[in-house]
């Protein structure tokens, strides 16, 4: 039989905040963990080309051409174009996170030619 | 080869890109004016570097010459996507921009180089009365590229001939010099 304190309000309540507070810092955390610096993906371009990242920063220039939407993102180590297939570009001077694949089109010495393929945005 | 009969058109040769080698070699022999436009054109500039050369060293010729522009990594992406060499294509882009650096310091031609942002629908080689424009495919799949001969006095060549002229409007005009600042400028890290 069941003890009856873990049924009352007070246990049920603290179960439930602790469970949506346990929520929050995972999400937070995912939030916070997953963003990569734009200067590390371009700086470390050949271990990440590829790969599913995120990035969050500036919006600088936005421009759609080819009938895709292509802007770019500035996050203080770094700036990198973004190539969205579906989306417009988001208003320049916004922030704006973006998850999607980063590829290397070119690498010379340290230096690389990179873009982002959209796939998602967060704020 | 189809045999070089003139059409209305102006086109007086149908064959794959490949089959013009030789052409070529008589055209940059006897011409003064080129002008390209292409992608990158790799084999194009191996088969006939030496007609080039030779084509830039005869007195009287001139050579102009239109590029993608490195610095627009959307083009980048989208020639990426649309060819079965995708990946390589950033580096032959580099690649042709210091073969056109190098022609320039030894024979200071082409004076200026220009950087088109705009995705190429097919490539031309301007000679004198001729010129040859080559098909680019819709898909990536690698296929032997169609393309003609047209005489520039035709309405195909004039229609060449408005391109060139609207490009020189379109593109980013730039020294031969200046191509290691665009590599530069178009490489971030």
């Amino acid at each position: 039989m069941p003890s009856p304190a873990i049924h009352s309000p007070r246990f049920v309540g603290s179960r439930i905040i602790g469970r949506a507070a346990l929520a929050g810092a995972l999400i937070l955390l995912a939030g916070c963990a997953s963003v990569t610096p734009i200067g590390e993906l371009l700086q470390n371009s050949s271990k990440y080309n590829g790969k599913e990242v995120r990035i969050k920063g500036e919006v600088k220039e936005s421009a759609g051409l080819l009938g895709r939407g292509a802007y770019q993102v500035n996050d203080g180590t770094g700036t990198l174009t973004v190539i969205s297939e579906t989306s417009a570009p988001p208003p320049s001077g916004s922030t704006i996170g973006v998850k999607g694949v980063f590829q290397a089109l070119l690498t010379l010495g340290s230096k690389s030619l990179a873009v982002l393929q959209e796939h998602s945005r967060f704020q | 080869m189809t045999s070089p009969v003139e059409l209305p058109s102006g086109i007086v040769r149908i064959a794959p890109f490949t089959a013009f080698v030789q052409r070529f070699e008589d055209l940059l022999a006897s011409s003064t004016r080129l002008v390209l436009y292409f992608i990158h054109s790799r084999r194009w500039r191996e088969n006939h570097d030496a007609a080039i050369k030779t084509f830039l060293a005869r007195e009287g010729t001139t050579l102009e010459v239109f590029l993608p522009d490195l610095e627009n990594h959307e083009l980048m992406y989208s020639l990426g996507k649309h060819f079965d060499d995708g990946p390589q294509i950033p580096g032959l882009i580099t690649d042709a921009y210091r073969y056109f650096a190098r022609l320039a310091r030894e024979y200071k031609q082409p004076a200026d180089i220009w950087l088109f942002g705009t995705y190429p629908t097919f490539s031309f080689y301007r000679f004198d009365d001729r010129a040859i424009l080559a098909l680019y495919s819709n898909t990536a799949a690698k296929k032997d590229l169609p393309a003609f001969e047209v005489t520039t006095d035709s309405a195909l060549g004039r229609f060449v001939d408005a391109d060139i002229e609207d490009l020189k409007q379109e593109c980013r005009q730039r020294t031969p010099d200046d191509l290691e600042i665009v590599i530069d400028n178009a490489l971030h890290g």
